[in-house]
């Protein structure tokens, strides 16, 4: 299979601050890799460097094959790129947004128009070409940063942080339409730094951390040898002991196909093992009360990055 | 009504209860500005620019015509310090409140004992002396008339009066308007309006009944001006006759004064009572707003999304982002009427008050196209300053580098687009000119030359803004770069006064050394190519056709310099 990201021994240095230190990393075309650190661990200054944004002091990185610093006007028609700001022009219009980057990316006449009007299609922007760009909900500025991305049909695409900040259901919105982009054969690299945000929609990650890489592999085996987990606590009301509530849970549900596995926690609380691959939990509040139950608490305890560093530097040493 | 002179009196009442509080605010402010180094700088420069004429016309005082030249530096002084202190008062308050708001302390400061009204008139006060100290460095250069003679000492305590109310006038509304709108450039364009247009569409009315026939005497025009805010400008004619014939009236000038004293109270009261109401909801303004288009309520309703019509991208949006907003089609039609009116109030002149002199129309129609010129570089320099660093503040700057476009592409686009979205000035320019010929004041080789000077020096400016725009931190910090450029050759602009003298200058190196000078150049150089057609011996035609080729060439080849330095810089923001 074809390499569409190859960084080696990358390294940047910013007037005295390393942002990163011999990088390497490889990512498959057509894969969605989710670039996983904390702030100011390099991601936002990798993806820079692959959009041709900033020089590295020291390595190498390939897009498709082709060098980003000596033959960067090769790579820009390659790539799709998202900050993690906006980016926004607050005097234009959707369709001006677009049109002002098509005109950009040199997209003239009727293919400019056509690919203007499917972008807007995909994003489902469509009907916000007459709005102002400054009145877009982050969902849908999201959106059409993503539209924006996608007007000269690049192979891959780099967004860095595109979950932040949204809402749940603006959150599976984002999730449907990168699993539309990797149908259509797009390289995603998406960053982020909660491990949560961006599971659902990858199929491979990478962990960084102060510049340098810690863990890159497929997310499942990730989780897998991590020993990663959503567990969801739950405590309900019941007249009486704490155990006949605990129980009254657990008897809800055993066996739904959903859960993985269940045990009580004590003092009343069960925690739930919810199958990595269900992202809406909703369900479980929704049969508690179904079945009369009264919920006092329920809390959902992802992993988080912080759990995730913790497992991959003891494994280192161990 | 008694509700609301009670409302009024409260702020009055609370500013004798805490003078001392707003003290603190006063000094804090007028420090603030004082110690930036771009106002030590100016200072500097004005007044060692000012030394440098004195000793060059010190060298140069001749024998005869002294009180022909006295009072021809006298006049183009009484001209140009009050128009520049028009110009520069405003840009001065403008961001006092804005700027508080914007960083968020304007909050901390209306939750301390200062009440608003303190609040506005500190800042009044502090910005105003501020002002004064610019008008006080100016005044050595206008005090050279009298070395010379021929001016009485009165008329030049007059014209101090005079420019000490239009600093007044123009920083009030600086003031208020800082008080009610929520960025600089808004506050400032809209200073600009209220402290010109206020007091110039009355006299417009009037000039246009007079020219239309309605044979409006002068005493009516003048009588009914008196009752209004453009006090300043008939005092300021009065002052300028009364230097010509010996005779003034030093009441009007009084009554002046007061009328602007009062104008200023007014100012500072509504400003006032928009900064209370900053907390407590919308003002009457902010409603008023929603109708007006452009603004801040605006729905997509009655706009669909345009395409890109001028070709490229960065021009395209360069010249509609200043073209088409609100504000700025106010800065145009300023220009525009106050060009109008100012040929109006030359023609009315020309006509009824006997000022008929074509060497003094000739200096205040140059003076004119300068002002234009002054106003075209502000816009420039503005347009191109905010352009890079906010496309950086807002994040889409690495959207537009990772798109094929090179960077000399972007940094080229940027400043052709704020070219072009000033030419509309270029075009009241010709039109002005165009009225100045035809009263006899002026020639068509003159207003050509203007613009072709001009479009080098816009150019050459934009190229600076574009590069302070790439350099700077922020858009502040660009924005106060370019403008610290801008007030710096307004020390080079003093030497306009000396335009007379420096046409009479018998040493040749001297008289060179004074017009190379960058800024007098577009004045210079309109000057000598109107007086070839003029055919008047003042000079000879190589020294003017090297002049404006010495104009032209330098600012072109520096513009073309900075522009190419300006991508590179952009490039070489990628390290
Ligand atoms: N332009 C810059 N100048 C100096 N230091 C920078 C710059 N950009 C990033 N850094 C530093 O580099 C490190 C990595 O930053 P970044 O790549 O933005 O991290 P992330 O996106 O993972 O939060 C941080 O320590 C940050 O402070
Ligand atoms: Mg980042």
């Amino acid at each position: 299979m074809s390499l569409a990201i190859h960084i080696e021994g990358l390294t940047k240095v910013y007037r005295g601050t390393t942002a990163l230190r011999d990088l390497d990393l490889s990512i498959e075309a057509g894969d969605a890799f989710g670039f996983i650190g904390p702030n100011g661990a390099g991601k936002s200054t990798t993806i820079k460097i692959l959009a041709t944004l900033v020089r590295p002091s020291g390595g190498r990185a390939e897009v498709c094959g082709i060098d980003v610093v000596r033959r960067s006007d090769d790579v820009k028609p390659l790539i799709g790129y998202m900050p993690d700001v906006l980016g926004i022009y607050d005097d234009m219009l959707v369709g001006e947004y677009l049109e002002f980057f098509a005109a950009a990316y040199r997209i003239r006449g009727e293919p400019r128009r056509k690919r203007i009007a499917e972008v807007l299609e995909l994003t489902e922007l469509g009907e916000k070409r007459d709005a102002p760009v400054m009145g877009l909900s982050r969902g849908m500025g999201q959106r059409l940063g993503l539209a924006r991305c996608l007007l000269h049909d690049p192979q891959v695409l780099l967004l860095d942080e595109p979950a932040a900040g949204l809402d749940p259901r603006a959150r599976i919105e984002f999730k449907e339409l990168v699993l539309q982009l990797r149908r259509m054969g797009k390289t995603l690299l998406i960053s982020s730094h909660v491990l949560s945000e961006i599971g659902a929609m990858c199929n491979t990650i990478g962990i960084i951390e102060q510049g340098r890489l810690l863990y890159a592999g497929p997310i499942d085996e990730a989780r897998k040898k991590l020993g990663a987990e959503r567990v969801i606590r739950i405590r309900v009301h019941e007249e009486g002991e704490d155990d006949r509530s605990a129980n009254a849970v657990l008897d809800l549900f055993r066996g739904h196909p959903d859960v993985e596995a269940l045990k009580p926690g004590g003092a009343g609380e069960v925690l739930i093992r919810i199958r990595t691959d269900v992202e809406d939990t909703s369900f479980l509040a929704r049969e508690i009360v179904r079945a009369d139950l009264q919920l006092l608490h329920l809390e959902e305890t992802t992993l988080s990055v912080e759990d995730i560093f913790l497992h991959v530097t003891q494994g280192r040493v161990a | 009504m008694g509700s609301s002179v009670g409302r009024l009196g409260r702020p009055f009442r609370s500013l004798a209860r805490k003078s001392a509080a707003s003290l603190a605010v006063v000094e804090r402010d007028f420090l603030a500005t004082v110690s930036r180094s771009r106002f030590v700088a100016i200072r500097t420069a004005v007044a060692a620019i000012s030394a440098l004429v004195v000793a060059l016309i010190a060298i140069e005082r001749s024998g005869s015509e002294r009180d022909v030249i006295g009072r021809a530096i006298f006049t183009a002084a009484a001209v140009v310090v009050p128009l520049l202190i028009m110009l520069i008062a405003p840009a001065t308050a403008a961001p006092a409140i804005v700027s508080e708001r914007e960083g968020g302390t304007l909050s901390l400061v209306l939750a301390s004992p200062v009440s608003p009204l303190a609040f506005v008139t500190a800042k009044f006060i502090s910005r105003f002396l501020a002002i004064l100290t610019l008008v006080l460095a100016m005044l050595p250069v206008a005090a050279v008339s009298l070395l010379y003679g021929g001016v009485p000492l009165n008329a030049f305590v007059e014209v101090i009066v005079l420019t000490l109310c239009f600093a007044a006038l123009g920083v009030a509304c600086g003031i208020l308007m800082s008080a009610r709108l929520r960025s600089v450039s808004q506050a400032l364009l809209a200073a600009y309006l209220l402290a010109a247009l206020g007091p110039v569409v009355p006299t417009a009315i009037l000039a246009a009944f007079d020219q239309a026939g309605f044979g409006v005497p002068a005493e009516v025009i003048i009588e009914s001006l008196n009752v209004t805010v453009a006090v300043p400008f008939v005092a300021w004619f009065n002052t300028l006759q009364g230097a010509r014939s010996g005779g003034h009236d030093p009441d009007l000038l009084y009554w002046h004064a007061a009328v602007v004293a009062g104008a200023v109270v007014i100012a500072l009261l509504l400003a006032a009572r928009a900064v209370a109401r900053e907390s407590t909801g919308e003002g009457l303004w902010t409603q008023v707003r929603r109708f007006l288009p452009g603004r801040a309520g605006r729905s997509s309703g009655g706009r669909r999304s345009r395409g890109v019509f001028l070709g490229h991208p960065i021009l395209d949006r360069g010249v509609r982002g200043s073209l088409l907003s609100h504000p700025t089609l106010g800065g145009y039609a300023l220009p525009l009427l106050g060009a109008m009116i100012t040929a109006g109030i030359l023609w009315t002149a020309l006509e009824t008050l006997g000022f008929n002199r074509r060497g003094e129309l000739q200096v205040a129609a140059v003076a004119g196209l300068g002002i234009l010129t002054a106003l075209g570089v502000l816009r420039v320099l503005a347009a191109t300053s905010r352009s890079i660093a906010s496309e950086r503040r807002r994040g889409s700057l690495d959207l537009l580098l990772v798109t094929p476009m090179r960077s000399e592409e972007i940094a080229i686009g940027t400043l052709m687009g704020a070219l072009l979205a000033t030419s509309p000035l270029l075009g009241i320019g010709v039109l002005y000119g165009g009225i100045i010929v035809a009263i006899g004041g002026f020639s068509v080789p003159g207003i050509l030359g203007w613009v072709v000077i001009s479009t080098a020096l816009l150019t050459f400016a934009g190229a600076l803004g574009l590069r302070a725009s790439i350099t700077a931190r922020s858009p502040t910090h660009a924005a106060l770069r370019t403008f610290g450029i801008f007030f710096g050759s307004i020390a080079a602009i003093v030497l306009m006064f000396f335009i007379v003298a420096i046409t009479r200058m018998d040493n040749d190196f001297l008289k060179f050394v004074a017009i190379a000078l960058p800024p007098v150049l577009p004045f210079y150089g309109t000057w000598a190519l109107d007086s070839v057609s003029a055919n008047s011996s003042q000079m000879p035609g190589t020294e003017q056709f090297l002049t404006v080729v010495f104009a032209v060439g330098g600012y072109a080849i520096s513009a073309a310099l900075l522009a190419l330095r300006s991508a590179a810089a952009l490039e070489k923001s990628r390290d």
